[in-house]
């Protein structure tokens, strides 16, 4: 942390600071669907540590622990499930996970080239865009009460997310 | 094998999985398995990004074997100049982007300053060069350079993996210097220097009667027609000079900050003798070192020229501060015929060095002693009382025995500028002009 205030790139505080704003939007989520408000410890304090640890320190367990639990926690919270919070929760999810692996594979105090924030970002987008199509599925189905119904949305979505690297692939193969 | 493969080095490695998809594996599986198990469409949805990036992540895989290759930019080089490694990491096939950081190392400035680079990758190889820009002579350690490099979503890595520095000879950056005195006493065939005696020259000595042996076109025709004799123009001759550098690496007094900072009393003495041998070389004369220490006494015979003057800078780049163990007096003017300029360059602290320069003045010959101490003593702020006190008392014996060695025939200067031994080097010329002792 010591090395983070010190030397700290623009590139590198702007990631922590996505990481810790995914998390507290995440925690924001939590407390409005609960309706506890913010002094709640279970839906509002120890998600908003955890976020803050998952910034300070990417490289460890700090993410994997916010990400369980706010799994854990919009089971807990959360009755209606097709509600359409779900997209902006998976959202801020997929941003502190990717916020997080780029902070902690990245030199802390080199500058980023911006053809990689670019290409994260669009691959981010392009995850998003399928998310986005599963659940439109999932709306489409889950009120018709068919058998294997979520088996079918995982297969779904796994199909649009080979399709979305695909394209990915052959974009990469133009370039170069 | 060429002197680059010679000097470069070499890592290899494997891609290995991050934390960041194990998370996203673990955070996804985490994720279905409570949907399948509680009917939670909607937890489907809330990990569906996670293990979108966990397959993608596990498709897309570096492919490439990644290796790093290292070497200097330049294996010579001189204080306060550019140099860099340069990294040429390959089989980086499918990668998204490789980092490079320079480990600190001492009197060694990074560029970029924290030493670090991030490059995107396009192709499957990648080429970084990282300022490495030596700030003071001598033996310098570049320091460890990391490499690494990274695939899709963080999920795959390579590295850090590390390019040991090296460790090289930095030469040291010569001082402005010049002079436009002649040497005392000019002994060699050609050179530079006015002679005392007449000969084959450029400077006019006198119109004399015609010898046998006089070339044509130096008879003076306006006088040899008015006296009806034969009359030459006669000239001095001019020769060079054996400059005998001796580099006081007893001590090592102040702080040294590179170049461009706060020197100490050795990189003044080291700068100030490349200074006063890169003049002396490139006119001609013959110049010769001694580096007195104790840790690595070294000794360059007489030579001129830029090759010579480099392998002077090489040598002074050796010098390691150590006080001398003994002084053999027959040894002190060793290689030093009559007629050579011994030049001293020193902190003058040392009653050995001083001893030294007044016995080498004893025995005849010209012997000048450049005071790197005069003018820039060490910052003594963090001192007690006592030790400024000490100190001080110091400089007066010093002052006593300074005068006492120039009693004995040494000229003792401060060195300042370009024209330190200007004035110097013209009195003993006088003086020489009465005889050579």
């Amino acid at each position: 942390m010591r090395e983070l205030i010190r030397h700290g790139s623009a590139a590198q505080l702007l990631l922590r600071a996505v990481i810790a704003l995914a998390g507290l939007g995440f925690t924001a989520l939590l407390t409005v669907i609960s309706e506890r408000g913010v002094a709640d410890f279970w839906t509002a304090l120890a998600p908003a540590a955890l976020s803050l640890a998952a910034a300070l320190w990417p490289q460890n367990l700090a993410p994997l622990g916010m990400l369980a639990y706010s799994v854990v926690a919009w089971v807990a919270v959360n009755d209606d499930v097709r509600t359409a919070w779900t997209l902006p929760a998976a959202a801020l999810l997929l941003i502190l996970h990717t916020g997080a692996a780029a902070a902690a594979v990245l030199p802390v105090a080199a500058s980023v080239p911006a053809q990689l924030w670019i290409r994260w970002t669009g691959r981010a987008a392009a995850v998003m865009v399928v998310t986005i199509l599963a659940w439109m599925l999932m709306r489409a189905v889950s009120g018709l009460l068919i058998p294997g119904a979520a088996l079918i949305l995982l297969a779904a979505t796994l199909l649009a997310g080979a399709a979305a690297l695909a394209h990915d692939r052959w974009a990469r193969a133009q370039a170069g | 094998m060429s002197p680059a493969a010679e000097s470069s080095t070499y890592a290899g490695g494997r891609w290995l999985l991050t934390h960041a998809h194990l998370r996203a594996v673990l955070i996804a599986a985490l994720g279905i398995l409570v949907a399948l198990v509680f009917s939670r469409p909607d937890v489907l949805i809330l990990v569906a990004p996670l293990a979108l990036a966990a397959v993608w992540s596990a498709v897309a895989r570096p492919a490439g074997s990644p290796r790093a290759v290292s070497r200097l930019a330049r294996d010579r080089a001189t204080e306060g100049e550019h140099n860099g490694i340069i990294v040429q990491a390959q089989g980086l096939q499918g990668a998204d982007f490789a980092a490079a950081s320079q480990a600190a190392a001492a009197w060694v400035q990074r560029r970029p300053h924290h030493g670090s680079q991030v490059h995107y990758v396009t192709e499957g190889s990648l080429r970084f060069t990282l300022g490495v820009d030596p700030l003071r002579w001598g033996n310098r350690s570049y320091g460890t350079t990391l490499v690494g490099a990274v695939g899709p979503w963080g999920a795959y890595s390579w590295g850090p993996v590390p390019l040991p520095g090296r460790q090289r000879k930095v030469a040291p950056t010569a001082e402005h210097f010049d002079t436009r005195a002649p040497a005392p006493h000019p002994r060699g065939l050609v050179g530079h220097h006015r002679s005392a005696r007449p000969g084959q020259g450029s400077e006019f000595s006198a119109i004399r009667h015609f010898q046998w042996g006089d070339k044509l076109k130096n008879i003076h025709w306006p006088r040899s027609l008015r006296t009806g004799e034969l009359h030459v123009t006669s000239s001095y001759a001019d020769q060079d000079t054996h400059v005998a550098l001796i580099l006081d690496a007893q001590n090592d007094l102040g702080i040294s900050e590179g170049l461009g900072g706060a020197s100490s009393t050795l990189d003044r003495s080291v700068r100030a003798a490349a200074a006063i041998a890169e003049h002396f070389a490139h006119q001609g004369d013959r110049v010769s070192l001694q580096v007195i220490s104790g840790a690595v006494p070294k000794r360059l015979n007489p030579g001129t020229g830029s090759r010579h003057y480099r392998r002077l800078l090489q040598m002074l780049a050796d010098a390691v501060p150590a006080p001398e163990r003994e002084i053999s007096p027959e040894k002190i003017r060793l290689g030093l015929r009559a007629g050579t300029l011994v030049v001293i360059v020193s902190a003058l602290v040392s009653e050995a060095m001083l001893s030294r320069a007044a016995a080498l003045a004893r025995s005849g010959l010209t012997v000048v002693a450049v005071d790197v101490l005069s003018g820039a003593e060490p910052q003594l702020q963090q001192a007690d009382a006592y030790e400024r006190l000490a100190w001080r008392l110091r400089m007066i014996e010093r002052e006593h025995e300074i005068r006492r060695v120039g009693q004995a025939g040494v000229a003792v200067v401060p060195w300042r500028d370009p024209g330190t031994l200007d004035t110097v080097l013209r009195m003993l010329t006088r003086r020489g002009g009465a005889g050579v002792r």
